[in-house]
């Protein structure tokens, strides 16, 4: 399990592999195509960091077998 | 007497299918209880629940790209600028969601068959099964056995007419269903920038 994803360029549609987690952290893919680069805003990182840790937790808690409260 | 025949009919073994399906029956029941939970953890950290639905969780995002401007000033060439947009993903997008599933599966065992039978049109429409157009089918039973041609104790019990085989099953992943990859193409699509400058631009 490598974490890459790809998400369409805004620009020319072209697939950009991304790795969620470097995402997350800050840093940016740039587009193969037409070389336009893509990032989290550095105000919803904060937002994103916590999504990831609570998908993780989540993941954990669900490998480990143990119930998810809900 | 008839019952003790019935008794050792019983228990001369398992229907090879059901020795062969049973253990991929459980992955699949497995992989569905996955694909629940992993639905359940999908919707706890891409979307919120707000007045009776989910809304997806939107993570704002930079676009960056340089651009050619022409000269303004004579005997100036152009510059090169860049320019930033924002726009927004998402969240489930940027995730990983297929990761929860079963990677690879590798039942490897053998089986011995104990005992074979011929089974009639009319006993086989009993079970549901489709293969009713033959006449009549042979049946296997059989029993998981340790390693390839079992000895010692196995051995001595086995019966005249046995056979024995290995069973090797290997099972990948389901890919991500046409559904949620229908929903995330569209998640997807919706980032593509729209010229709000342009009177008569195409909606979505
Ligand atoms: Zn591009």
């Amino acid at each position: 399990m490598t974490g890459e994803q790809s998400i369409q360029c805004p620009v020319c549609q072209t697939p950009i592999l991304i790795e969620y987690k470097a995402l997350i952290q800050g840093m940016r893919f740039t587009c193969g195509n037409c070389k336009a680069s893509i990032g989290i805003a550095s105000e919803a990182i904060s937002v994103a960091k916590e999504t990831m840790k609570k998908y993780d937790e989540l993941k954990t808690q669900f490998r480990d077998g143990k119930k998810v409260n809900k | 007497m008839a019952k003790k025949e019935n008794y050792k009919y019983e228990f001369a073994g398992l229907p090879i299918y059901d020795i062969i399906g049973k253990p991929l029956i459980a992955i699949a029941r497995a992989q569905n209880m996955m694909s629940k939970e992993q639905l359940r953890t999908m919707l706890d950290a891409c979307f919120k629940y707000h007045n009776g639905a989910y809304e997806p969780i939107m993570l704002k995002m930079v676009v960056t790209r340089s651009f050619l401007e022409p000269a303004t000033k004579p005997g100036k060439g152009p510059e090169l600028k860049m320019i930033s947009t924002d726009f927004f993903l998402p969240m489930i997008t940027i995730f990983p969601i297929n990761a929860l599933g079963i990677e690879n599966v590798d039942i490897d065992f053998n089986v011995e068959i104990t005992s074979q039978y011929m089974v009639d049109k009319d006993e086989i429409d009993e079970g549901g099964d489709k293969i009713s157009a033959q006449p009549s089918s042979l049946e296997c039973l059989g029993k998981i056995t340790k390693g390839p041609g079992a000895s010692g104790e196995d051995q001595e019990q086995s019966y005249e007419n046995n056979s024995s085989f290995r069973i090797a099953v290997e099972a990948g992943t389901m890919p991500l269903t046409k559904g949620l990859l229908e929903i995330i193409n569209i998640y997807t699509n919706a980032i593509q920038p729209i010229d709000t400058s342009q009177k008569n631009h195409q909606t979505l």
